[in-house]
């Protein structure tokens, strides 16, 4: 079952989560002020601004992981006249969602909404551009550009 | 005669290579078809063309609007990370709810387990090409079109595919297999893929 492979997907993001705030000895306040980083991320230490583009990097890998299925079933779903379109944006959706559930967890006030919808949009948006060029560096890229305006959309939203 | 597929003046060329010139084909209900030519004569592109993978440049094909297309293309790709009943259970239920027993009774034939627990990565080539057959028939599709059917099967193996066509052939499906080692399943018509021209076999 294909919602087996997304738990255990979700589960290994948790894990990643736990051990971050394992590092902020699960003090929240720490953690939430990782999650939401903006430009004083370069004033930080290297581990932490490793760490922080480091989880970008990974939420692209994670999709990566379940997106392939459909991906390597393209060619037999289009002969089935099967909207591959449509099924991998919404597979893409989905795993958006999970991928900031911490974000929508910690939702505060009207700049949260705002924070999350733009986090979401902005990261749906390049993982499709990621997806679907076939430029390698356009690949490479993604993840990094995806930080970089992450840092922009939290620097905007305080 | 119930046309079915219809292909007026296919023209497709990668580049300068005219793989395809100007072809006509109609195929009826219930033909049993072997197209057959060397490597490389475009007997893989004239199947991707008419299950809608690739574009022709030139011409017209037409499906009766009724008629389901089940395939085989060149090396089947599977989601090498999941099993054997993800992928089939993926592919059944785009359309359809899947019918367990009839895939499973399939699996059996061709010596797979439909419940085994190993990711498809570690198939040989063989096991690939067999999952790939039974995904082109398991829906009851009403075109079937296999590509290189046997490719990689053992003897076992390819006496099993002919009995599953000559039950299809029984079940009035349109059958067209493109190949270049004939195995006889009771063809009602050859075709020669030469130059990028059709000849039919008289």
């Amino acid at each position: 079952m294909r919602i087996n492979r997304l738990v255990i997907l979700s589960l290994i993001y948790l894990l990643v989560y736990i051990v971050l705030f394992a590092q902020f000895h699960f003090d929240p306040k720490m953690l939430i002020d990782f999650i939401q980083l903006d430009s004083s991320l370069f004033m930080h230490t290297i581990t932490v601004q490793i760490e922080f583009i480091g989880l970008q990097i990974f939420k692209f890998c994670l999709i990566n992981m379940y997106i392939d299925f459909y991906i390597q079933l393209k060619e037999m779903i289009d002969i089935r006249k099967g909207n591959y379109r449509s099924i991998l944006f919404k597979q893409i959706m989905i795993c958006a969602l999970i991928i900031m559930l911490p974000d929508i967890l910690l939702i505060r006030g009207i700049s949260g909404v705002i924070r999350v919808i733009l986090n979401i949009l902005v990261f749906t948006v390049l993982y499709i551009v990621q997806l679907t060029s076939k430029n390698k560096i356009v690949f490479a890229t993604s993840p990094l550009i995806y930080c970089v305006l992450l840092i922009f959309i939290n620097q905007s939203t305080i | 005669m119930n046309k079915v597929i219809e292909l007026k003046n296919i023209t497709k060329a990668f580049g300068p290579n005219v793989v395809l010139d100007d072809i006509d084909l109609m195929i009826s209900k219930n033909d049993v078809i072997y197209i057959h030519g060397p490597n490389g004569c475009g007997k893989s592109t004239l199947l991707k063309i008419i299950t809608g993978l690739l574009p022709q440049d030139k011409g017209t094909l037409y499906i009766e609007a009724d008629e389901t297309i089940g395939a085989l293309i060149e090396n089947p790709e599977f989601s090498n990370y999941s099993t054997i009943k993800e992928n089939l259970e993926f592919l059944y239920n785009l359309k359809n709810k899947m019918d367990y027993k009839k895939v499973e009774d399939l699996c059996n034939r061709f010596e797979l387990d439909l419940y085994d627990k190993k990711n498809v990565k570690n198939y040989s080539v063989g096991m690939k090409q067999k999952m790939g057959i039974i995904q082109a028939i398991m829906e009851d599709q009403s075109i079937i079109l296999l590509d290189e059917p046997t490719r990689g099967l053992d003897d076992r193996s390819v006496i099993v595919f002919q009995d599953i066509m000559q039950e299809l052939i029984k079940d009035n499906k349109t059958i067209i297999i493109a190949a270049h080692d004939y195995i006889d399943i009771g063809y009602n018509r050859k075709i020669e893929l030469k130059s990028g021209r059709l000849y039919e076999d008289q």
